[in-house]
């Protein structure tokens, strides 16, 4: 927050910060030193003369030589600033439209202000159409707060064992149980046959993410892509709770049929165009989007 | 999840909850942007009457004292 200046008639002269980010006390010691009335407002250190403003100043004692030349600045830079007749004295506000003060833009500058990892990886991720439960996991992926086994070691429960359940040969870390563990491989290469491509793949979460669009569809489209992706991450997440919890076993085929079952429901009953049966979604995905995106 | 992480915005991994504490010396500093613009009032008299002038309400600490 800052003065701006109208007729000087509540801005201290030396003590408020009203050129620029210092006080005028501040830039120049000497001078605050060698004056008479240091609580003066601006306006009682001059005078309009018709509608020209005058500076006038009583000094202590008179100057020496080697010091004229600060004076001069001094008085070169309060000249700088023009004041107004007639107008109150007002803050300014830098951070906001219009130099008006909102709640809203101070309180974005003071977030801020507190140092945070940023990350762009969420940027347009809450407008992807998809269930939002789905939505949800992978937000708590990405922040690595889901409870795989070893997460949860991390916290102190006691585990012996924290290799994957589904394929048993390593941990299982977030990258492992959804990308790169064998159970998974397949259901992404199921993923590959089924749209008749060969996918880049990558073998960190985020990554192979954002690398999942299709130059096949628009953008609009390919917002409705990444649920997909979506729903295949979050399927596998489910099934390796059920062979957890309810002595499931890892059946690539069926987990990867069950995501597309939920996709297209999901679709059918939230979007209003979709005119395409779930075959039509099995065999040809891309041109069922096509059509409602 | 820490609360840091839930009160940073949407787009940037949060949930976009607010820090309340922060927002509150939002909040509050509009009273010293309204002690600035406007030109009269009750509220400003009162206030000048209790902390001497609003000049020294400007002093951080008081500001930040009355936001407990």
């Amino acid at each position: 927050m800052r003065w701006k200046v109208g007729s000087g008639n509540r801005i201290l002269f030396w003590e408020d910060k009203w050129m620029g980010d210092r006080s005028l006390k501040e830039a120049y010691p000497r001078l605050y030193a060698n004056t008479h009335n240091k609580n003066k407002t601006i306006s009682e250190c001059g005078k309009w003369d018709n509608d020209r403003w005058e500076w006038i100043f009583s000094w202590r004692r008179h100057w020496f030589e080697w010091e004229k030349s600060q004076i001069e600045t001094f008085l070169e830079e309060i000249d700088s600033k023009t004041l107004v007749r007639g107008r109150s004295d007002m803050w300014i506000w830098n951070n906001g439209e219009d130099m008006i003060y909102t709640v809203k833009s101070a309180y974005n500058l003071l977030q801020d202000s507190c140092p945070s990892d940023k990350t762009q990886f969420f940027e347009g991720f809450w407008r992807i159409k998809v269930i939002p439960s789905a939505k949800f996991f992978v937000w708590r992926t990405i922040l690595n707060g889901v409870p795989t086994m070893i997460n949860l070691r991390h916290k102190g429960v006691f585990l012996n064992n924290v290799s994957c359940v589904m394929c048993g040969e390593q941990d299982d870390a977030i990258n492992h149980l959804l990308i790169t563990c064998k159970v998974a491989t397949n259901i992404w290469n199921i993923y590959n046959k089924w749209i008749g491509n060969l996918g880049v793949s990558h073998n960190q979460i985020q990554a192979h993410f954002e690398h999942f669009h299709l130059l096949e569809l628009d953008l609009k489209g390919n917002m409705l892509w990444k649920g997909v992706w979506i729903v295949i991450v979050w399927t596998l997440w489910n099934h390796k709770n059920n062979i957890v919890f309810r002595n499931g076993v890892p059946d690539p085929e069926e987990m990867f049929s069950l995501a597309q079952v939920k996709i297209w429901a999901w679709l059918k009953n939230k979007m209003k165009n979709v005119n395409f049966s779930f075959s039509d979604w099995c065999i040809c995905p891309i041109l069922c989007l096509r059509s409602i995106a | 999840m820490k609360w840091a992480t839930l009160c940073k915005p949407r787009g940037e991994g949060g949930l976009g909850i607010k820090n309340i504490n922060l927002f509150n010396k939002a909040l509050l500093a509009k009273w010293k942007w309204r002690l600035g613009i406007d030109e009269k009032g009750l509220w400003k008299d009162i206030l000048e009457s209790i902390y001497g002038s609003w000049k020294s309400l400007d002093d951080r600490k008081v500001v930040e004292s009355e936001s407990r």
